[in-house]
């Protein structure tokens, strides 16, 4: 006995190959939908992120274009298999953004909303940390398994 | 560095579509927030009133969506039943009140009609809550806002 079957080898990668894919499409289509949500009503983003206090009016204006936009161009970076290990290092640092802010609020006892799918309501903190929790575990599996797995396919310019 | 190049792009491509969506949108936020309306007040400005000043609030939506909740110390003004909820507003209403006006949501139109007839009747200070109650909702049940003694 000599050495690892190639063909439980080529079966592992493949697996592995698949479970990115999946990972990518579930973090990329959730972003994509989250910032095109969001995109839709500002001002109604705008109130959610008044509720965290945490930023002054003039940054928080700021956030409510960049942070969808940011949102879209990532999650359709993720989906369409385009920089996707880079995309997914900005929506893992954006989810650790939402974590902390999450978690401060809760640790502040503020009623907020979440606002991360444009809906209105009391945020359930332990839902909410958990589903963020999830995804910035699918983006740090989708960053790490690029680098082994997946040429890109587009150089820089 | 590739990582990194790229993630400055992303960045970077963002902030351009963070600028696209700000010019396509024809009502885009002014720096200070959503533009509000002559009248209208914002959450926050709701809060500086409510640490400083007396606030009576007056629930312009359905009894019904009243009685589901309400801001503490609210009194229920339908436009509706004016004649009939407006004394009940009076017998809590004191000089010294700020006068903050709800209905459901940025879209509804009550509270504006309530507050204009407010002012009409000769209350001072009478203001109506932009957002209404889905932006206030999750603050204003929560108990930590005084009520109107």
């Amino acid at each position: 006995m000599s050495g690892a079957n190639p063909l439980t080898g080529d079966r592992r990668r493949w697996g592995m190959l698949l479970a990115i894919r999946l990972a990518a499409a579930v973090l990329g289509a959730v972003f994509l939908l989250a910032g095109l949500t969001k995109a839709e009503d500002p001002a109604a983003f705008f109130r959610d992120l008044e509720g965290f206090r945490i930023f002054p009016a003039p940054a928080a204006v700021v956030l409510v274009y960049f942070v969808p936009a940011l949102e879209i161009v990532t999650g359709a970076a993720v989906l369409a298999a385009r920089w996707r290990r880079s995309a997914a290092l900005v929506l893992g640092t954006l989810l650790a953004c939402y974590l902390i802010a999450l978690a401060v609020s809760w640790a502040r006892g503020l009623d907020v909303t979440c606002g991360c799918f444009g809906e209105t309501g009391t945020a359930n903190y332990p839902l909410l940390l958990g589903q963020d929790a999830i995804l910035l575990l699918l983006a740090v599996f989708v960053f790490r398994g690029s680098a082994s797995t997946t040429q890109p396919r587009i150089s820089t310019p | 560095m590739k990582l990194f190049r790229q993630v400055g792009i992303l960045i970077l491509l963002a902030a351009a579509v963070a600028a696209g969506l700000r010019a396509w949108q024809p009502a885009g936020l002014d720096w200070n927030g959503p533009a509000l309306r002559p009248g209208e007040v914002t959450l926050a400005q709701a809060r500086a009133f409510a640490r400083n000043r007396l606030v009576l609030w007056v629930d312009a939506r359905s009894a019904d969506a009243f009685a589901a909740g309400h801001a503490p110390g609210a009194v229920n003004l339908k436009l509706a039943a004016w004649d009939t909820d407006f004394p009940g507003l009076l017998k809590v209403w004191q000089p010294e009140s700020v006068i903050l006006v709800y209905c459901d949501d940025q879209a509804c139109g009550a509270s504006t009609a309530v507050a204009e007839r407010l002012r009409a009747a000769g209350l001072p200070e009478v203001y109506v809550l932009s957002g209404g109650w889905a932006a206030a909702q999750a603050e204003l049940e929560n108990g930590k806002w005084r009520a109107q003694p």
